[in-house]
């Protein structure tokens, strides 16, 4: 017998955003969540430079990790362009059925 | 970006079809992972055949917001690989790894949540795949013939960091043990390399909170920095791409929270294989490191 | 012809407020073969019971009907009753009208009906009873004890002091068990080997007590008052007539680097050893495991130097055959080894020790000689953490139940470390403190006011080491789950208590139950702590569940006072409701064909093969006997057999089919 600590963690996360009981400091950390979350909806897979546009868009936090991303253009990390996979109609609708449930 | 990568060369392993889930990580911010990957496979002789079309597995974003939507990802991707006739998939980010085994143990065990994960969404899943993590295809299919292709053994001591996923549920992964694993460890001494023996083997370097809690990543991978540096370690292997890039990429968050400078470069196990069978560093993409990695070859 | 009395009870209001006592006595009257049926307030009672005493002189009464509350709980006294005006009391039966009738139904029609109608199918019953007589089974005076430890010892000089003899039987090279690893015993702080090696003397010179020591118990067959063990003697490879324990042996022995078990590893000891220098009997052993002798078939230097010639290489195990009358299981418990804890890595460092090492770090007579010192390079450890509950209280990786002993040795060892290592700092991170005996508690706050042990709550989760020394990582819950980090010297984890190796094959042997932990199972928690549900064995000790010193004691006197009340009779006497196989004339014998289903389905082992032979000797048939001694009535056997050769007296087929005709007839 032993307690499933991380389902634990995950379900009180999850249980917090509905009732609107998120700890107001934990507001970054949704933010990146979310931001990860709405570029894979359009997608299909992740596009950082649209997760770091949409994170800054949710906290202003334009400036930060600036210098980062020449760094990582110059080392070939970076992508321009967004990969669009064929099924991502399919990816939304993943999202659109698991999103019935919770907010 | 550059196609060749993901070319399907037909050398089948043992007449079967080894898949391979890059993941948005090896794409991108961590391309380099894969560059060695494929360098290491095609020097033994190992085809990977990626996966057609597949989606973002969600990640610690989708586990950590909505439980429907981090099995249904996954999901979508093993039904992929089991339409695709892969019975393998190598799966190279020890993120990927875990949610996709997690995915396929909580598929098999609930078999009621076929219902409301495969079926509702469109997928059909039968549970015939098995997910490799690196060490897993490595030792596998890679080092039983190691015997006299190490030209170059990569003779440093190495501080072998297996971070949170790699190991962790014992119950479900079954992959080496929780506390002080061997595997990597294992791996590096058929390279060449000493491993050392060091605490924080499974210590969390700070996850996905590299961009939104900067000052935790410093700390928590400050502390692994630091007593890999205490010990002796010229180098710190790891087999994930956040690891790496909280490890290398934060290295200026880690120097300002330990208030000195570390300079031990961060490399992949694959590519520490990879310098050892004599491939050159910028096949296995060792140039795009943050951190200088100039120990001796 | 049958003389059946019916007496109907009232039981005060209990009976008689939902059934009409009346109408029952005057409807059982009229049946056949009742001459006298009656209804009274109290049959129980003094004047109630003359009632049926001088109706059975008065009316030749044959059979007697009691209708009135459970047997359960008076059937005793009617049947001494119905014993003492000469009627044989297994003539005497009770109708439950309280329990099984006026206690679960409302007043009325029906409930006397039913009333009725159990006073009815008891009468015909009655008519079918037989006279029985109680069996008598003859008692060996001579106890069996195994295992010499504290319990051990004390039942054995408990027995032996009331004048019966004992056999002890101790399967380590001598006795005392773990009390004699332990340095000094809370809540005194008394040496534990000074208050110990007085009653280890007493035993090996009691006159009423033979002490075989390396010895197990090999087989048990038998039942209580009259078993047969064979104990296996274990070759010590020397005769122990002529050793005189001088101990040149161990001395000159060249084998040095066994690590020894007396003293949890921490120290070492040679081949030929004897285990600690108080063992009682003090005479060494041979590790034929370890023995070059055994191994290659050199050296031999014991024998060269022995000045009496005792050693004897070729000796053999020796099974000895005793006849005993109690068993006394004393066989205690050890510990479990904390490797399912890798974090906290014991067997990885060697400044991770368990409670018992430090014991023998922390004794006079220990490899350090009394000094706490860290097994990796012998210093003198400067701060010290104890970790209680490693192990115990752990339903996902120990064992669930509380081991009950560590938070006392825990409070002990740290007071101890702080007598012995002025200006050391000592930790306890504890989840609880259960301090629970006489003087505990007082003990525990000692040790954190007087002595300035550092007690914080909560669990630690990892151990690991940098620079030689052991960085602990806990919390303390009462500040909030404020993590606590010390860098200690030493870690001492206080272990669980399990049952001990060879348990279950030795329930097994003594056909007695245990629990899934594999302690021994004792007949009824509250009530019957020291017997088991095998009649003539008694628990004494940890074998029955983790406790301490105190606890041990009284458990093994008290299993002595059971076992010297077993003594005290000549002979046993037993409920003679057993099953019997039936028999007949020749040439038919029985009608048991021999295929002995019921051996196989008697939970007791209570089933024997029985032979039969004519004039001559020779073995005509072999049909089943029910051994009177041990079987407990339960009727399985009845149920198995094939040929209905089989019956329980007092519940035999005619009486309980006669039983079921009365109810499915009317009268």
């Amino acid at each position: 017998m032993s307690i499933d600590i991380p389902k634990m963690m995950d379900f009180l996360r999850e249980k917090s955003l509905k009732e609107g009981k998120a700890n107001p400091r934990a507001k970054h950390i949704i933010a990146f969540h979310k931001s990860f979350l709405d570029s894979i909806r359009l997608t299909g897979r992740l596009y950082e430079i649209g997760l770091l546009v949409d994170y800054k868009s949710r906290t202003f936090k334009v400036l930060q990790d600036m210098p980062l991303a020449p760094k990582m253009f110059v080392r070939g990390k970076l992508n321009i362009f967004p990969e669009l996979i064929k099924g991502r109609a399919g990816v939304a609708s993943i999202f659109s059925k698991s999103k019935k449930k919770s907010k | 970006m550059l196609p060749q990568f993901f070319q399907n060369q037909k050398r089948k392993v043992n007449n079967m079809t080894l898949g391979l889930y890059p993941g948005c990580s090896l794409k991108g911010s961590s391309r380099e992972y894969t560059e060695s990957v494929l360098a290491v496979a095609n020097a033994c002789g190992i085809e990977l055949t990626e996966i057609d079309d597949w989606n973002c597995c969600g990640a610690t974003a989708a586990h950590n917001l909505n439980k429907e939507l981090s099995l249904a990802l996954p999901a979508r991707i093993l039904s992929l690989a089991e339409k695709q006739g892969m019975k393998e998939v190598l799966v190279p980010c020890a993120a990927c790894y875990s949610r996709l085994t997690i995915t396929n143990h909580e598929l098999a065990v609930h078999p009621e949540l076929n219902e409301k994960i495969t079926k509702a969404n469109g997928l059909d899943y039968r549970g015939s795949v098995e997910i490799l993590n690196i060490i897993q295809m490595l030792d596998k299919y890679v080092t039983p013939n190691l015997e006299g292709r190490i030209v170059k053994p990569f003779e440093h001591k190495v501080a072998c960091y297996y971070g949170c996923l790699l190991v962790r549920p014992h119950e479900i992964l079954k992959f080496d043990r929780e506390e002080d694993p061997q595997s990597m460890d294992e791996l590096m001494m058929k390279a060449g390399a000493t491993p050392i023996d060091w605490a924080f083997k499974t210590e969390c370097c700070g996850a996905g909170l590299s961009v939104s809690r900067t000052s935790s990543v410093g700390r928590l991978s400050g502390e692994i920095m630091k007593d890999a540096s205490d010990r002796g370690a010229e180098a710190v292997i790891v087999a994930c791409p956040m690891c790496h890039s909280n490890l290398d990429m934060r290295r200026e968050a880690i120097n300002s929270y330990l208030g000195e400078k570390i300079d031990i470069p961060v490399l992949y196990a694959t590519q520490v294989l990879g310098l050892a069978l004599g491939i050159d560093r910028k096949t296995l993409g060792i140039q795009r490191h943050f951190v200088e990695v100039n120990i001796q070859m | 012809m049958s003389k059946i009395g019916v007496f109907v009870c009232h039981c005060g209001e209990n009976i008689s407020a939902t059934v009409d006592c009346v109408k029952v006595a005057e409807t059982a009257a009229g049946y056949d073969g009742v001459v006298y049926s009656i209804d009274y307030k109290y049959m129980c009672s003094d004047p109630g019971q003359s009632l049926i005493k001088s109706a059975i002189a008065e009316k030749g009464l044959t059979g007697v009907v009691v209708a009135s509350c459970s047997p359960r709980m008076h059937e005793p006294t009617f049947r001494k009753a119905c014993a003492e005006a000469g009627l044989n009391p297994y003539m005497c039966e009770m109708a439950n009208l309280r329990e099984h009738c006026s206690w679960v139904h409302e007043k009325g029609d029906a409930t006397t009906e039913k009333a009725i109608d159990l006073v009815r199918i008891l009468v015909e019953k009655v008519k079918k009873n037989h006279s029985l007589n109680a069996i008598k089974v003859p008692v060996t005076k001579t106890a069996l004890v195994i295992g010499g430890g504290i319990a051990g010892i004390q039942a054995s000089l408990d027995i032996a002091n009331s004048g019966h003899k004992v056999i002890l039987i101790e399967r380590d090279p001598s006795i005392g068990g773990h009390m004699s690893q332990l340095s000094e015993t809370f809540p005194t702080l008394d040496c534990s080997q000074c208050i110990l090696t007085p009653r280890m003397v007493e035993v090996a010179q009691h006159e009423n007590i033979t002490l075989y020591t390396y010895a197990e118990l090999e087989s048990l067959e038998g039942f209580v008052g009259n078993f047969k063990a064979k104990i296996r003697r274990k070759s010590k490879s020397l005769d122990e007539k002529i050793c005189t324990g001088c101990g040149q042996c161990t001395t000159k022995c060249p084998v040095k680097k066994i690590p020894s078990e007396f003293n949890e590893g921490l120290g070492k000891r040679t081949a030929i050893y004897v285990p600690f220098p108080q063992a009682v009997p003090n005479k060494p052993v041979i590790d034929r495991v370890n023995c070059t002798y055994y191994i290659k078939g050199k050296c031999k230097v014991c024998e060269i130097v022995c000045p009496t010639k005792a050693i004897r290489f070729d000796q053999e195990d020796t099974i000895v055959e005793a006849e005993v009358g109690a068993i006394v299981v004393a066989t205690g418990f050890t510990v479990k080894q904390p490797d399912f804890f890798p974090e906290y890595g014991f067997g990885k460092y060697p400044d991770v020790i368990t409670g018992l090492q430090f014991e023998r770090l922390a004794s006079a007579s220990g490899p350090t000689l009394g000094e706490i010192r860290r097994p990796s390079d012998g210093k003198v450890p400067e701060k010290i953490v104890f970790i209680a509950c490693a192990g115990s209280r752990d339903p996902a990786k120990g064992i669930p139940y509380c081991s009950k002993i560590c938070c006392m040795y825990i409070a002990k060892h740290a007071m101890l470390y702080q007598h012995k290592v002025h200006g050391g700092k000592s930790y306890v991170f504890y989840m609880d403190i259960r301090a629970g005996g006489k003087m505990y508690e007082e003990f525990v706050r000692r040790a954190i006011e007087d002595d300035g042990v550092n007690y914080i709550r909560g669990r630690v989760s990892r151990i690991y080491e940098k620079n030689g020394k052991l960085i602990v990582k806990g919390a303390d819950t009462l500040l909030g789950a404020m993590p606590v980090d010390i860098d200690a010297d030493m870690v001492v984890l206080a272990t669980a208590g399990i049952a001990n190796e060879g348990s279950e094959e030795l329930a097994q042997k003594l056909h007695t139950s245990y629990d899934s932990y594999h302690f021994f199972s004792e007949a009824h928690p509250k009530l019957k702590p020291v017997e088991t549900n095998t009649a003539g064995i008694f628990l004494a000790g940890a074998c029955q569940s983790p406790k301490d010193i105190p606890e041990s004691v009284a458990m093994a006197s008290g299993a002595a006072v059971k076992v010297a009340c077993l003594f005290s009779q000549d002979e046993l006497t037993r409920e003679p409701l057993i099953a019997v196989v039936n028999r007949q004339a020749a040439p038919v014998f029985s009608s048991c064909v021999g295929c002995f289903l019921c051996v196989s389905a008697c939970p007791y082992q209570a089933i024997e093969k029985e032979e039969i032979k004519n004039r001559t000797g020779e073995v005509i048939r072999t049909i089943a006997k029910v051994n009177p001694g041990l079987c407990q009535g339960c009727g399985t056997c009845v149920a198995f057999c094939r040929t209905k050769s089989i019956d329980i007296q007092g519940y035999t087929h005619e009486e309980m089919y006669s039983e079921v005709m009365a109810l499915l007839n009317e009268y």
